[in-house]
């Protein structure tokens, strides 16, 4: 071969070399990104693993509030665009069972199927799982589903003021309102986590290819002291209650004097968490927490125990003021009754639940001491109980108040309480003096540990002494008092009753009362401490009438359920 | 000179082996991802299986449910509690 040949093949060699480098410069390091992502899109695949919410259970370890698996039906581009009358009419049975619904679903299904400008569109939402199969069986083109989770209540609306709900934030993510779900929603809430994995050309994963794993977060659940049985059963007295005495609302609430749990608690009206869309969203805050009222005479019982605290009367003292009305400013005040006790002892003014008496040992305790006992009992004062929206209206300075404003709070009115406030107010007579902080969930459990919350003891308001005391007089008061008619036999129950008349605009509505009664029993060892209140009874307005009589119906079925024995 | 052949001719023999046994490895692993895939299946459907059965236990044994199959068999709402008194006076003669 001539060396000019040689040469030729030489610089062509080089040439098809230097193109063939430039070529893979272009394609390794230029367009190297694009050509990587475009790759990786084929055989790299994305899998979203859901994490579920955290489960909310009763004492009994019952879940009372589940997780349900529902599934949203859409049409894809793969549809064929001229659905069958007859698959038409089958796919609407399954989806609307109401008859007169029909017609205008089979319309709206219609219309998205022969549209050819419309690639994807839902045709309906929160099917459940036996609808879902019989849409398969239809083996309609075109139709898929996505699933999500959706929260389900075995026991209904059981307890829903006290659980709330979940729905959705600005950002379409799930979030709890009100109640446990409100207060507790971070640890409730789950993280999805991510599998990318490389696949092949089947869509089969390929196990020795990259793996990237995100672990899904599945929120805790949260073990309760709520009693599931108790509340049933509350929950039924409680509206025959509502019926028998005509009152417009009412609510129970039950803790255990010895941890602050909260063994139940009812309210009505209420409303079901799972439709809470449907619902007027008045009734979501739970009064529990959410409301206050004018405690009344229950109330006294707090007064009356300061007092003895501080030592400024004895139980058998006198009462020297009870003999008539006391006029106080421009003020009269009588007793609920207009009869009248001269000389009544401190058990005696219980039993009568005389204002007079009431005024007495008020004035004899100061308005200073009585400020600090009460705040000392948490009057006024945020519980921290574990639910949402709890409010507190403090107590007015002191300083502010009138010399009939001493009087009227010593029988309970002119001063606002929640319904927690008042129950652990009154657990702490029933604690030996011990006020402890209210709890409704007893544990948080995730995969890996248990939290357990611990009863808290906030402070002593009164000595354990004092405690026995008081519990000999709210005795005294439920077995000689003007509910004593209803009280069980057998059992030593301290409680007292209570009849506040309800502030409107300035006054006092003489015909609405809220009626109510709070105790605890067995009153040597307490198992349970109640408040029951019914708002605006029509059959009587007074709360030995109506609120103690539910009291003590309860009672005889929570010592039935706890197997408490008579004294 | 014959020894460094040797030493390299088992070299490259022992290279050709273990490449040749990885790839036996690999492709006998790789076509494990269809088996895999059924397994995860598998697993999903059971899972699926399991969590609507614990729904369906909730739902069954929800209180009301059981109060109303409860009437339905006859059962009525428990009697009020009978408390005796204290011993009851014995006649000593």
């Amino acid at each position: 071969m001539s060396s000019s040949r040689i040469k030729i093949l030489i610089i062509n060699f080089f040439l098809l070399s230097f193109i063939i480098s430039v070529k893979l410069f272009y394609w390794q390091i230029i367009s190297g990104e694009k050509l990587s992502a475009q790759a990786e899109s084929q055989y790299q695949s994305l899998r979203v693993i859901p994490g579920s919410r955290g489960l909310i259970h009763t004492s009994d370890n019952f879940p009372i509030i589940n997780n349900r698996e529902i599934y949203n039906l859409f049409i894809n581009q793969q549809r064929d665009y001229s659905l069958s009358g007859e698959n038409l009419d089958r796919l609407v049975a399954i989806l609307e069972p109401d008859e007169t619904l029909k017609e205008k679903m089979k319309i709206e299904i219609k219309n998205k199927f022969e549209n050819r400008d419309l690639a994807w569109s839902y045709l309906a939402k929160s099917i459940v799982k036996e609808q879902k199969q019989s849409i398969e069986n239809l083996k309609i083109k075109g139709l898929d589903f996505e699933s999500e989770e959706k929260r389900d209540y075995p026991e209904a609306s059981m307890s829903a003021h006290l659980l709330g709900f979940v729905g959705k934030n600005s950002i379409g993510s799930n979030q709890g309102y009100f109640g446990l779900e409100g207060y507790y929603d971070r640890e409730l809430r789950s993280r999805s986590g991510t599998i990318e994995m490389e696949k092949d050309a089947f869509g089969i994963s390929i196990p020795i290819g990259k793996t990237v794993e995100n672990q899904a977060i599945v929120g805790r659940d949260l073990y309760l002291y709520l009693d599931r049985g108790i509340q049933f059963m509350v929950e039924e007295k409680l509206k025959l209650a509502l019926t028998k005495y005509g009152a417009k609302a009412g609510l129970v609430v039950i803790i255990d004097p010895k941890t602050g749990g909260l063994i139940s608690s009812a309210s009505f009206p209420n409303y079901d968490p799972g439709n809470y869309s449907s619902t007027d969203r008045m009734l979501f805050p739970d009064p529990v927490v959410s409301q206050t009222f004018e405690p009344g005479s229950v109330f006294k019982v707090l007064v009356m125990a300061s007092a003895l605290n501080e030592g400024v009367i004895k139980v058998d003292e006198q009462c020297s003021q009870c003999f008539g009305p006391r006029v106080i400013g421009e003020y009269t005040v009588r007793t609920w009754d207009d009869k009248y006790h001269p000389n009544s002892t401190m058990t005696e003014i219980l039993q009568h639940s005389d204002n007079i008496g009431m005024v007495y040992v008020a004035e004899k305790l100061g308005r200073q001491k009585l400020y600090r006992d009460l705040n000392n009992f948490g009057i006024g004062q945020l519980t921290n109980v574990d639910l949402t929206g709890e409010i507190n209206i403090p107590l007015r300075s002191p300083e502010k108040w009138a010399d009939i404003d001493l009087a009227t709070i010593s029988f309970g009115q002119g001063v606002a309480v929640t319904p927690i406030e008042m129950v652990s107010a009154v657990g702490a007579i029933a604690n030996g003096g011990k006020l402890l902080e209210p709890h409704a969930v007893n544990k948080i459990t995730d995969s890996e540990k248990t939290m357990e919350i611990r009863p808290k003891i906030i402070r002593q308001p009164i000595t354990e002494t004092t405690a026995k005391v008081m519990t000999e007089l709210m005795v005294s008061a439920t077995q000689y008092g003007e509910a004593k008619w209803a009280a069980p036999k057998g059992y030593r129950i301290a409680g007292k009753t209570g009849t506040a008349q309800i502030p409107i605009a300035g006054h006092y509505d003489s015909q609405k009362t809220i009626a109510s009664f709070v105790g605890f029993a067995p009153a040597d060892n307490p198992k349970f401490v109640m408040l029951v209140s019914l708002t605006e009874p029509t059959s009587s307005p007074w709360g030995s009438e109506t609120a103690a009589p539910l009291w003590f119906d309860i009672a005889k079925e929570i010592f039935k359920i706890r197997g408490i024995l008579p004294s | 000179m014959n020894k460094s052949k040797n030493l390299l001719k088992g070299i490259i023999g022992l290279v050709i082996m273990f490449s040749v046994a990885k790839m036996v490895v690999v492709s006998l692993v790789a076509t494990n991802g269809i088996e895999i895939n059924q397994l995860e299946k598998q697993t999903n459907s059971i899972k699926q299986e399991n969590k609507s059965l614990s729904e369906e236990i909730s739902r069954l044994s929800s209180i009301r449910r059981v109060v109303d199959e409860a009437m339905k068999l006859g059962f009525t709402n428990n009697s009020p509690v009978v408390s005796l008194s204290q011993a009851a006076p014995l006649a000593l003669r």
